[in-house]
């Protein structure tokens, strides 16, 4: 990389560090999240409101540091959102619509990852002395925000999945094929819609489909786009550096 | 707004517009994540199945075969007409193209017509997803597979519209064409095995 050519012109500055946040994001619900928030998988929805504060109580402080952990991470994935709007503008040809839908859908969905772990961890910061039900509800609607605000990660995702697949370059930015699976994965997410009508089996919060198919997926995609995005930074800098010439 | 539009002669080479119908149709990345999802249904719904045998196959009872058998006629005939659209497109037979996917966007409308008569019928008849387990799944899944098949329809129209703009059929146009009747092939079978997993598996002695 010519860094002489660039310092006069780079419209990608910035642009690698903000792609990072999304294997960092990624990597912090994981670990934060996921493993100590005890959602691997969450407590089932059918368990008995006794048995759930048990167990609830029992790993609480995990749950506080893991839902601290989260809420303070969340804002990555903001971050990332720009990083694939920025590769985006490099394949719209009339206007700017689907990166900046892209964007919001993605500015939006961080508040899924601050707001429903603020309520659990509200629910673990007086564990001990709250009642069963009340702990019960509050995890439940942690999980109903978290689960039913879907919608704008669908509008980030079908953005992205209309923009990857309208691309017209004889080597498109992005593979088709990560464009089509946006589209599935936005489709996909509105099996969310059912989580609310089942307490246990495969469209509970904790069940096969909307939580092990949907979550896995949705990480999977994740670090599939990151790795794309990075690699199309990469590229893009290299024709901009071949059509800006050093003088 | 990207700084980079408009760029020389260089770049261009590397952004042109290639002719990219000979690549297999990424919508397959579509379809294989779309089966497995619904591989992972009828695997919940048997796994339920096993647990109440009794109650699955009762409830199957109250479903109407000839309805579902009606249907799935419909989207094999509906799959069939789009199946002789597409190879009329590879010929380049534009007015084929068009007639058969009209033929089957009209043979494929009767199947909502049925199911929205089969939806209207249950729920008159007091049966709701909330009736018992085998009613949740059975809503559910032809609920999902429902809206799978009014994207369907969307795409053969709008494929349709396209056809009918055009004054031959370019590369771009049988892409489009190719894709959208895989999707709507995947609709058909879907239906083939949704059909016996709740209509028919409840009848077998």
């Amino acid at each position: 990389m010519n860094l002489a050519t660039l310092s006069s012109s780079n419209p990608y500055q910035y642009v690698r560090v903000c792609a990072w946040a999304g294997p960092l994001v990624l990597v912090i619900a994981v670990v934060f999240w996921a493993a100590l928030g005890q959602n691997i998988p969450p407590y089932s929805a059918a368990m008995e409101v006794n048995a759930f504060a048990e167990a609830f109580r029992a790993k609480a402080h995990l749950i506080r540091v893991g839902m601290v952990g989260m809420i303070m991470g969340g804002v990555l994935y903001m971050v990332w959102g720009l990083a694939i709007s920025k590769v985006m503008e490099s394949i719209e040809r009339h206007n700017n619509v689907l990166s900046t839908l892209q964007m919001w859908g993605a500015g939006l969905t961080t508040l899924f990852f601050m707001i429903p772990p603020g309520i659990w961890l509200t629910a673990t910061f007086r564990a001990e002395s709250t009642a069963p039900e009340t702990l019960q509800l509050l995890y439940d609607l942690g999980w109903m925000l978290f689960d039913m605000t879907v919608p704008v990660t669908m509008v980030q995702f079908a953005a992205f999945g209309v923009c990857v697949l309208g691309d017209r370059r004889r080597m498109p930015v992005f593979p088709k094929w990560l464009g089509w699976m946006a589209l599935y994965l936005a489709g996909s997410f509105a099996l969310f819609a059912l989580m609310p009508f089942f307490k246990a089996g495969a469209f509970s919060r904790s069940g096969a489909v909307n939580f092990w198919v949907e979550f896995n997926l949705f990480f999977l995609f994740m670090l599939l786009t990151s790795v794309f995005v990075l690699r199309a930074i990469t590229r893009l800098e290299a024709e901009h550096a071949a059509s800006h010439p050093a003088s | 707004m990207s700084s980079t539009r408009g760029n020389p002669a260089a770049v261009d080479e590397l952004k042109g517009e290639g002719d990219t119908s000979a690549d297999p149709p990424a919508i397959w990345t579509f379809i294989v994540l779309d089966s497995a999802s619904f591989a992972v249904f009828f695997a919940v719904f048997m796994a339920e199945r096993l647990a109440q045998p009794a109650l699955f196959d009762a409830s199957s009872r109250l479903l109407d075969v000839r309805l579902g058998l009606t249907n799935t006629l419909i989207l094999i005939t509906s799959s069939w007409l789009v199946a002789l659209a597409v190879a009329a497109g590879r010929r380049g037979d534009l007015r084929r193209l068009r007639a058969g996917l009209l033929g089957g966007i009209l043979v494929g409308s009767a199947f909502a017509v049925l199911k929205l008569i089969e939806y209207i019928t249950k729920l008159a008849g007091g049966i709701t997803p909330q009736t018992n387990d085998f009613f949740g799944y059975y809503f559910c899944l032809t609920g999902i597979h429902f809206v799978h098949y009014l994207a369907g329809m969307i795409v053969l129209l709008v494929l349709l519209a396209r056809a009918r703009k055009s004054q031959a059929v370019d590369p771009e146009l049988m892409g489009w064409a190719v894709s959208g009747g895989i999707f709507w092939h995947l609709i058909d079978l879907l239906w083939v095995f949704l059909f016996p997993l709740l209509y028919l598996l409840g009848r077998v002695k």
